[in-house]
């Protein structure tokens, strides 16, 4: 637990996760979990597969209240969603029956934003993510990368205070999950944005986040919060020739794999 | 070679095909009794007939206004009360044991039931469509609505949808292919419920039209009004593809995937 001390205390945080705990009916995703998220900071969370990753996700953005201990974000507990928070869904989340276009104007409409301002954004976020030529396309029309495009395009649309990410590059090949990568550590770049980042890569972990929380098996609580301490603006293959990506990716597999012992030790 | 290349086209194999049956048709129809059977020519010099006459389409707009009336009550109840029972449990549980009876039972057997409550007029043949055209098409609004993805549910809770919303931007186009797929198969059936009412009740329609010469054996003409329906049937389900086309792009393209 001793990197715990650079935790920030949960007066500072955007997001503050006391005491959290889910369970549904016997089984208990996660429980007395604690974190806080800073402003401004990217925070991935890795874990094994099954381990709740998600669960925390859709309970920090209010789409399922944790059983027991409590979800604070701008001082508030979180109930049920709130528009100042943005999804991007690992299955895309598109509406089929809904252009390019309107998929990223969803939100925005339902804030009911007057129709030009829309349209500013709209176009905005499209040229951001290079999708400006596809406006008028159907979902099914574009290639897995690209419908993540739109994904985040949406979500970026609504300038949300903080973005949660549920493993979005999860379902795309992995020569387009890089480029995705490197897109999003530009579109950061430009725009410092909050973000929360579920993955189960720790490359991506590494890659993007400014922290790392490290996520057991179920029950789930977090084992280790770690430092990134490599400089942003970054570059991918620069960073990965780093000998310290290399000793933090042991680090975090040990980690894991620790788990992984634990977990298969408790089944026996 | 040459052959094979000739044959690629689909609309040329059709194509041959229709010359093939309808001339093994004309020859043979020819020597048959035309008392009992007709041939091609013979059925478009009676059309010739029956539409210089203006007879065709004085019973062809009568049947034609009994399906719209039908297929439209139909639609107007169907569709709202397929979403009502597939939101709401207790409208669901309390309607489902007389939707499945009567889906279940052979439209064919209240037909003379209902010329005895609703006399030999036009309300009694729009009730017949309305019957055959109304189940189909609420147990596909119903379907269509419980299909909606629940991912997608949850996308538009994510972003804070209202419950009125959620209705507009997802569950309704979510069920709209499925409202369409059973507007095909429901006037289809209005198809059948309307000859069949029309051989039941009035002396007006196209169906009247088939058992009068059937009754006087003029072959030739009996088979006009077949032809018409068969033509309205078939353009009938092109004119709906092409809606679900327009009205609903994503789900062709999706399906052929």
């Amino acid at each position: 637990m001793k990197h715990m001390q650079h935790e920030p205390n949960a007066n500072q945080a955007i997001v503050s996760i006391q005491e959290a705990t889910k369970t549904f009916g016997e089984i208990v995703t996660f429980q007395g979990l604690n974190l806080n998220i800073r402003k401004n900071e990217v925070l991935c969370i890795v874990g094994p597969s099954g381990c709740g990753k998600t669960t925390l996700l859709r309970s920090i953005n209010g789409l399922c209240p944790p059983t027991s201990g409590k979800i604070v974000f701008h001082g508030k507990v979180v109930s049920e969603p709130d528009p100042r928070m943005a999804m991007v869904f690992q299955q895309f989340g598109l509406f089929p029956w809904k252009t390019v276009w309107h998929n990223v104007a969803y939100p925005l409409n339902l804030r009911k934003m007057a129709k030009n301002e829309v349209k500013d954004r709209v176009e905005n976020y499209l040229k951001m993510v290079g999708l400006e030529a596809f406006a008028h396309k159907y979902p099914y029309q574009l290639s897995g990368g690209m419908q993540q495009r739109v994904g985040l395009a949406r979500a970026l649309a609504t300038h949300p205070e903080l973005m949660l990410m549920d493993e979005p590059f999860a379902s795309v090949d992995a020569q387009t999950r890089e480029v995705l990568q490197m897109e999003l550590l530009s579109i950061t770049e430009k725009q410092t944005q909050t973000m929360i980042f579920i993955t189960h890569s720790i490359d991506e972990a590494i890659v993007l986040g400014d922290r790392i929380a490290v996520m057991s098996h179920r029950p789930s609580r977090i084992v280790e919060v770690i430092d990134v301490e490599i400089p942003k603006p970054r570059e991918i293959s620069a960073v990965k020739s780093l000998p310290y990506y290399s000793n933090l990716r042991n680090h975090i597999w040990e980690l894991l794999m620790d788990q992984g012992r634990r977990a298969r030790k408790e089944v026996s | 070679m040459q052959i094979r290349e000739f044959l690629s086209k689909d609309l040329t194999v059709r194509g041959i095909s229709l010359v093939i049956v309808l001339s093994a048709w004309e020859v043979y129809g020819r020597s048959v009794n035309p008392i009992l059977f007709t041939y091609p020519t013979a059925i478009v010099r009676a059309f010739v007939e029956l539409a210089q006459k203006g007879e065709l389409w004085r019973y062809g707009l009568q049947s034609l206004q009994v399906l719209v009336y039908g297929v439209l009550m139909g639609v107007l109840v169907a569709v709202p009360m397929g979403v009502l029972t597939a939101r709401f449990r207790v409208i669901d549980k309390a309607t489902d044991i007389y939707v499945n009876a009567l889906y279940a039972t052979p439209m064919v057997a209240i037909v003379p039931l209902l010329v005895l409550w609703f006399g030999f007029g036009i309300q009694a043949k729009t009730i017949v469509v309305f019957l055959f055209t109304v189940f189909p098409l609420l147990i596909n609004t119903y379907q269509g609505v419980k299909n909606v993805d629940k991912n997608l549910l949850e996308v538009a809770r994510s972003f804070c949808s209202s419950e009125r919303q959620l209705w507009f931007d997802v569950i309704l186009p979510s069920a709209l292919p499925f409202i369409i797929a059973g507007f095909r198969l429901a006037v289809g059936r209005a198809l059948v419920g309307m000859v069949l009412a029309e051989f039941y009740t009035s002396i007006a329609g196209l169906g009247y039209l088939i058992v009068r010469y059937s009754n006087t054996f003029q072959t030739a003409k009996l088979f006009v009004p077949i032809v018409v329906l068969m033509a309205l049937g078939v353009a009938s389900m092109e004119l709906l593809k092409w809606v679900e086309r327009k009205l609903a792009p994503w789900n062709r393209a999706i399906e052929e995937k």
